[in-house]
């Protein structure tokens, strides 16, 4: 489509997927790094936890109010019967990697999904802005927490690679929530 | 008229006013690239005046381009807007024809324009 159409497109775009991203999942996986760079402290988890839950509501009714409701496009259900089944596949062979790996080098299974789950996260929040290089920043802080799971030797510094994953989704979701209101603030006919 | 037929001029001037409109052809475009959207969406989108954007959506549903659905979330009324097939089509064949608009001038070779600017009548100098 023509390339005077794609802000429009694009806006859109990014305000679905800041709607969508900046919900629960988002939430939850930085909620997962913050909590893995503290040191164990039940009541502080649960304070951040319910933090989390309260700043994505938060977050959701203020665009709802401020820029509206948008509904991403539904897709047909042969194709959603499609991409589900592919997800699966996925998800199967993720969790087979996952745990043959660790079985190998060291580690935990629920550790490496839970690191695809930020990397894979946050590399949304950048597509969404339509940023083409957006998974680079995700990409060096997956692997810089991987290093970390994964080799034993540094495996004491694994608060390091959570602090880094941590730090990727929130540069990633403010560039997104600054990328809406900047285009919206400008937007006019 | 034909896309193919007649200067570019011609074809611009014989465009499609009612998707071509600037607030209108935001609207369709913006829809296009999803499943439906409130009002407020729409409004902040194209900076529109409330009533201003009222009328376009009516001229819209009227051409059978968008449907318009009115209900209430928690006692505030809302309107949802989503495109129609047929407003699909209208805004991608327009955004076609803009292109094809768009790399037929660029095509031009600069005499053309050189010949074009020759014919407008310069500015009287004379009081200078």
């Amino acid at each position: 489509m023509n390339s005077a159409a794609e802000p429009i497109r694009q806006l859109t775009r990014a305000y679905i997927g800041a709607r969508v991203h900046q919900g629960l999942l988002f939430w939850f996986v930085l909620l997962h790094n913050v909590n893995a760079m503290l040191y164990p402290n039940p009541r502080l988890r649960m304070w951040l936890s319910l933090g989390a839950i309260l700043a994505a509501a938060t977050l959701g009714s203020f665009y709802q109010w401020r820029f509206g409701r948008v509904e991403p496009r539904k897709r047909s259900l042969g194709r959603q019967a499609a991409r589900a089944t592919v997800f699966a596949l996925l998800l199967v062979v993720v969790v087979m990697a996952s745990v043959a790996i660790t079985e190998e080098v060291g580690g935990t299974p629920t550790d490496l999904i839970w690191a695809l789950l930020s990397t894979v996260t946050a590399a949304s929040l950048a597509f969404s802005r339509g940023d083409r290089l957006g998974w680079v920043v995700p990409l060096l802080a997956s692997l810089g927490l991987l290093v970390t799971l994964v080799v034993p030797s540094l495996q004491p510094f694994r608060q390091f690679g959570h602090a880094g994953m941590a730090a990727a989704l929130i540069v990633t979701a403010v560039q997104l929530h600054l990328f809406v209101v900047r285009r919206f603030r400008h937007a006019a006919v | 008229m034909p896309p193919s037929k007649g200067a570019p001029f011609e074809r611009l001037v014989a465009a499609d006013k009612l998707v071509h409109e600037p607030a209108r052809f935001a609207v369709l475009t913006a829809l296009s690239a999803c499943e439906s959207a409130d009002f407020v969406f729409l409004q902040r989108l194209t900076g529109l005046q409330p009533g201003n954007l009222s009328q376009h959506l009516g001229k819209l549903e009227e051409a059978g381009l968008i449907s318009l659905e009115k209900g209430f979330l928690r006692r505030y009324p809302q309107t949802t807007v989503r495109i129609t097939e047929g407003g699909r089509k209208a805004v991608t064949a327009h955004w076609r024809r803009l292109d094809a608009l768009k790399q037929e001038v660029q095509s031009w070779p600069r005499s053309r324009g050189v010949h074009l600017r020759a014919r407008l009548p310069t500015p009287d100098r004379s009081s200078d």
